[in-house]
């Protein structure tokens, strides 16, 4: 798992890059739950994501779920790859579906916003 | 042969037929799913039906593409030019083991397998060793109804952690049938509260499937202990469907524990959309409504789907059954021509009136059980898209084949009696028809040439015509060379048309060369003898540089045809009624010694016409009047001089037999309703004489 941050004024670009998966979930989690640190828009760039399971599916979502409460914007770029999309519909993640009964406001599998 | 291999052996055939289809339409569209999807369950199901019924040899050698095209579906593997050339071939190798009985050609089946198993490595190296040959094939499952279940599932958190990946599973049960998975995120903490090596999420499914509640049960059976799952069975695939909707949403959520009674009804109090009622009241989740938005929709689709089979449902009968129903429809149509002249000569108001109840349901049956034997054309143009595949690659040219009216119906025993007459015909078009790319990209024609098949009722027949862009017919050399051959005096006098027909002539060929494919001058006149048996006609029309189009005509069917009753001599005779055109007098005082003594002047136009009195050597006197029947045979009006005109007659065919072989201008004899027999008059070989 490859992942690089830019800083520029209150906004963060993260690059993910390499296999997302379950022996890298733990070193993700860490780097999410730190990335943000007073930065207000988070952009994640998904392009270089080679492979991701369903752990590393659910922490994204988490994450989501988290920068939303904390009134931060995460932003996916490049999050139609064939990768992603196929991770997401064999986790049966329908594209009209969002998570919570309050939907985060830029869910990764809301089809269109992607 | 057992009557339950003899089945599976149909049912094969006619997969196939459907699998050719599939993968030369796949090889023009190499993505589209559903022909991928098609292909693959045609393997499965020749697969799993061959090791139920015996056929081992069958389901091991299928097995070894059908696990290809599982891969080709899961998009490890590409669909190419190189697979569906594999894969024809192993279907070919499939129908020669059917036909054999297991006598096919063993090195070229391991050839086909070793050739798959490359692909495989290619696409996949890592499953490719469990794939290659020699692996035993899983136990066949006997396809049963269709049921859709409800299923959900909700793995241990620490599921991961054992090593088990449910997507995985998900997959598998995706591969049983329809199957709508939606995931349930409600679970899912804030980064702070998750565990990232444990699994939050669930799912609903919606699965459509034949495998029966117990192969999917055997899918979760190493987690079953450890997880939630539950599955209801939502439609069996067996109840009686009529009058039966789909539960409503609200009704779903209940059944599935998602909502309680108490928040339903209040929120049916509301009169807005239930589902939007029921998240914003925090009573269920999004994915939840979602969830069972799907299964509603699923269950009224299989609904829909098992409504549209009952309409449809069909059964298989042997062909021989159908031969026989025909045969005594034929018997009962003799019998009620009977009955009716036997009331008309009584004059018993009673008798005709129920002869002509009998004649009324005799028709209706007639027309019914003619009716069962017809097929559809467009299987067999079906056919021929490989034929021309193979043979044009074989020739390194380019062609296409383009049919219409593949719906257009014939009777079953003309449309197997049909298939070798086009072959020859396409075979033909191919190898002296269509040029080289080079040869036609030079003469400023598109470098791929098309061959049109194309089918259409006209009346009582069935005009097929088959026609070609290539290079056309030169009619200079037709005449050359049927000079060369003796066919035709070098100096005879004849029209473009006429000349073109000499291509029918036994023993013709323009080819210059003899090619594998035809050149040999066997052909045409084969291909022509064969329409005319069949009670047909063949025309030719061609531009030098243009093309060429071949028409065939045929009768609808070959059992029972419209006649036209005349008598000769106090013999009885029918004509096709199809080519009848008009009927004139032929007066007693003309002098048909002097030149034209043999032509009518009708209208106009001169019609030359054949005494059949003495076609048939009949040796009584001619009556004062005569008559004419003027019917159209090769393209020309020609009459035929007969005494009597009696009227039409629905002509039950009966063939002569061997004994009467040589009769070559009778094609067979019909029994009148008195029980005398009437002669078929064979108009084309006449002419032909």
């Amino acid at each position: 798992m490859d992942l690089k941050t830019e800083k520029s004024g209150s906004t963060v670009t993260v690059k993910m890059g390499g296999p997302l998966t379950i022996e890298h979930a733990a070193k993700l989690k860490t780097f999410m739950s730190n990335v943000s640190g007073d930065a207000e828009e988070i952009f994640v760039d998904l392009d270089g994501v080679t492979d991701i399971d369903l752990s590393c599916i659910q922490l994204l979502c988490s994450a989501n779920l988290s920068f939303d409460k904390n009134r931060k914007r995460l932003i996916w770029k490049n999050a139609h790859t064939n990768v992603i999309t196929r991770a997401l519909s064999e986790a049966g993640y329908t594209r009209e579906v969002v998570c919570h009964d309050k939907p985060c406001k830029n869910c990764l599998w809301k089809g269109d916003e992607r | 042969m057992d009557v339950h291999k003899h089945a599976f052996k149909e049912e094969t055939y006619e997969l196939l037929a459907e699998l050719e289809t599939s993968l030369l339409e796949l090889e023009e569209t190499p993505d589209d799913m559903e022909q991928i999807g098609r292909v693959f369950r045609a393997m499965h199901t020749i697969k799993g039906s061959g090791a139920m019924f015996g056929f081992e040899d069958i389901a091991d050698f299928t097995h070894n593409v059908e696990t290809v095209f599982d891969k080709v579906r899961g998009g490890s593997i590409q669909v190419t030019r190189e697979l569906v050339n594999l894969t024809l071939a192993a279907r070919d190798h499939i129908k020669d083991l059917l036909d054999e009985g297991g006598d096919a050609d063993e090195i070229q089946a391991n050839g086909i397998i070793a050739a798959l198993g490359k692909l495989l490595v290619q696409g996949n190296p890592d499953e490719a060793v469990a794939a290659l040959p020699g692996m035993t094939h899983e136990e066949p499952m006997v396809p049963g109804p269709i049921i859709t279940c409800r299923i959900r599932f909700r793995p241990a958190q620490d599921i991961f952690a054992s090593g088990t990946n449910p997507l995985l599973l998900l997959n598998e049960l995706r591969e049983f049938g329809e199957c709508i998975v939606t995931a349930h995120t409600e679970d899912i903490p804030p980064l702070k509260e998750l565990d990232p090596e444990a699994c939050y999420i669930f799912w609903d499914i919606i699965l459509s499937t034949s495998q029966g509640i117990n192969a999917i049960k055997d899918v979760f059976i190493f987690v079953v202990d450890d997880c939630e799952l539950t599955m209801d069975i939502l439609d069996d695939g067996e109840r009686d469907i009529d009058g039966v909707q789909p539960d409503r949403l609200g009704e779903i959520l209940v059944k599935r524990g998602d909502v309680s009674d108490k928040h339903l009804q209040k929120a049916l109090e509301t009169q807005n959309r239930i589902g939007e009622i029921l998240i914003q009241e925090k009573a269920t989740s999004r994915a939840s409504v979602a969830s069972a938005l799907a299964e509603q929709e699923q269950v009224k689709k299989r609904i829909a789907q098992r409504k549209e089979t009952v309409v449809s449902t069909s059964i298989r009968v042997p062909a021989d059954k159908l031969d026989q129903l025909v045969d005594l429809v034929g018997e009962l149509v003799t019998v009620q021509a009977r009955l009716s002249e036997k009331a008309a000569t009584e004059k018993d108001a009673d008798l005709v009136a129920i002869a002509e109840e009998v004649e009324m349901l005799t028709g209706g049956l007639r027309d019914n059980a003619m009716g069962i034997r017809m097929l559809q054309i467009g299987t067999t143009f079906s056919n021929f898209k490989r034929l021309v595949r193979d043979l044009s690659n074989e020739l390194d040219k380019k062609i296409e084949l383009t049919t219409t009216g593949g719906d257009t119906e014939l009777d079953k025993t003309v449309i197997e009696r049909l298939k070798d007459p086009l072959v020859h015909i396409i075979r033909n078009s191919i190898d002296h028809g269509i040029e080289s790319p080079a040869v036609r990209k030079a003469g400023g024609k598109p470098e791929t040439g098309t061959i049109h098949l194309k089918a259409e009722h006209s009346g009582a027949n069935v005009l097929i015509e088959i026609s070609d862009d290539g290079k056309g017919l030169d009619v200079e050399v037709i005449r050359q060379k049927a000079g060369e051959k003796g066919i035709l005096p070098i100096d005879a006098d004849l029209s473009e048309r006429e000349i073109l027909n000499l291509i029918f002539s036994p023993g013709f060929s323009t080819a210059t060369q003899v090619t594998d494919v035809s050149g040999r001058g066997v052909g045409m006149d084969v291909v022509k003898n064969g329409i005319e048996a069949l009670g047909g006609s063949i025309d030719l029309e061609s531009r030098k540089g243009e093309g060429t189009t071949i028409t065939l005509k045929l009768p609808l069917t070959l059992a029972i045809i419209d006649g036209l009753l005349v008598t000769i001599g106090g013999d009885y005779f029918v004509l096709p009624l199809a080519s009848v055109e008009e009927c004139v007098e032929l007066p007693h005082n003309r002098d048909e010694k002097k030149k034209g003594g043999n032509i009518l002047n009708v209208r106009g136009e001169i019609v030359p016409f054949i005494r059949l009195r003495k076609e048939y050597a009949i040796h009584t006197d001619r009556p004062e009047l005569e008559h004419v029947v003027i019917m159209e045979a090769n393209g020309k009006r020609v009459g035929f001089v007969v005494d009597n005109v009696i009227g039409g007659h629905q002509t039950v065919i009966k063939n002569l037999g061997g004994a009467f072989k040589k009769a070559r201008d009778i094609s067979g004899a019909t029994i009148l309703g008195d029980g005398t027999v009437a002669l078929i008059v064979d108009v084309n070989k006449i002419l032909d004489l």
